[in-house]
């Protein structure tokens, strides 16, 4: 008799419990910002600037939020505010590895790594300015250098503007990158995955629960 | 409610993860065989809930239901939460690995909070006072959690009154929401499966 009234509890209470669980499911699935709290941060190298893009997995920006720049031995380099966009640009002042830390306040925080090598060549663009002047108002007087130093001014050109235009086609294309980067949240596998393992850690619960008991 | 990981410092985060595995001692040591299934399903349901946003409000905030679990289960809320926590943290990223503990500590000591402050209003046969009892301790559940972020916060930096003020008002809207339904919870359960509430002893049949 006990026995009996125990099981039919039992049945009770999952009943109860799993449309609870249901309904909750039924919302995450339905209601359309049904989207994670979790903050990510993109950075895209164009030309001689850093653009940083932080937003919130459910594509909110991430406004007003403290952008920090480190170097790689963490020392503060800049730090700033993202617009109402989310996004916040700047200057690179040295052309180290540079962290990026976003900070969405109330806990919330991202990092990302702009690597050295992504970072405009900021030394060597001026030196070549510097070297092209010269060689442009040598030209004229000295007509038997003059086909060398046009096809190296050439090159120097052909190179920035190719790079340029590279960039500028690229733009759209490293953007949809950067969103995409920051769509990446859950899928169904996933949740459904979360419930199928806590079911299988309750299931284990009840094993050794159950042993325990039929032991004594 | 996720705090993310590299924001707290070391001192902070042990104290979290000491409490979480205390409290986990005693959840698992208090929960009986019976009701092992609905920790389970309760478990879940908070891994579930945190998908779920509330768009209303100035920040990106979700539901928490700490005050309804803390009622339905507890000290067993311990494990149940840890465990949410953790495949959140692992499938989707929220909040981190090292943070975990002060995250459990963040959700499930408001929620006990309730638990002992309400539980036994909420069982009253009256049925104004078991109701404003479910509301208030879904909304205090959310308003405790959000002042305990802000104190876990404090040691950053951060200063407290700033933050707690931030987190509360981004929050208000989740602890209306969460008030009535633990509210709603409250009322059917009353009427379905009245034990779930610690009711059990009384004869329901008496009416």
């Amino acid at each position: 008799m006990h026995r009996f009234n125990l099981h039919k509890e039992y049945t009770r209470i999952s009943k109860v419990t799993v449309f609870f669980l249901f309904t909750v499911l039924y919302l995450a699935m339905t209601v359309p910002c049904a989207l994670a709290h979790k903050v990510l941060l993109t950075a895209y190298v164009e030309g001689d600037t850093v653009f940083v893009e932080g937003g919130f997995s459910d594509g909110t920006p991430c406004k007003n939020a403290k952008i920090e720049v480190f170097d790689p031995s963490g020392n503060k380099l800049l730090e700033g505010k993202t617009n109402e966009d989310g996004e916040f640009s700047f200057k690179p002042p040295q052309k180290t590895d540079l962290k990026l830390v976003l900070n969405a306040g109330m806990g919330h925080r991202a990092e990302y790594i702009v690597p050295v090598d992504e970072l405009p060549d900021m030394t060597s663009r001026q030196t070549a300015k510097a070297e092209a002047m010269p060689a442009l108002a040598t030209e004229s007087r000295k007509p038997r250098g003059a086909s060398e130093a046009v096809a190296r001014i050439d090159l120097k050109e052909i190179e920035a503007i190719v790079d340029r235009v590279i960039q500028r086609r690229l733009r759209p294309l490293i953007q949809l990158v950067a969103k995409s980067q920051r769509k990446t949240g859950f899928s169904p596998t996933e949740i459904f995955g979360g419930i199928g393992y806590i079911l299988g850690l309750m299931g284990i619960a009840i094993y050794f629960r159950h042993r325990k008991g039929s032991k004594s | 409610m996720h705090i993310s990981e590299g924001v707290l410092s070391a001192p902070v985060l042990i104290t979290g993860a000491a409490i979480t595995v205390a409290g986990c001692a005693v959840g698992l040591k208090k929960m009986d065989y019976d009701r092992i299934p609905q920790v389970g399903i309760l478990s879940s349901t908070f891994f579930v809930a945190s998908l779920v946003h509330v768009p209303i409000g100035p920040s990106s905030v979700h539901l928490l239901l700490n005050g309804v679990i803390g009622l339905l289960l507890g000290w067993a809320a311990f494990p149940a939460i840890l465990v949410a926590l953790t495949l959140q943290s692992i499938l989707f990223q929220f909040g981190g690995i090292t943070p975990l503990g002060v995250n459990t500590v963040n959700v499930v000591v408001p929620a006990l909070v309730c638990f002992y402050m309400f539980s036994y209003a909420i069982r009253r046969k009256n049925a104004f006072i078991s109701l404003g009892s479910a509301f208030a301790c879904g909304f205090l559940a959310v308003f405790l959690t959000s002042v305990m972020v802000g104190i876990s916060l404090v040691f950053t930096g951060e200063a407290f009154m700033e933050v707690s003020k931030l987190v509360v008002i981004a929050h208000f809207p989740v602890m209306i929401i969460e008030g009535i339904m633990t509210a709603f919870c409250v009322v059917f359960l009353k009427r379905v499966k009245p034990e779930i509430l610690g009711v059990a002893h009384a004869p329901i049949q008496s009416t």
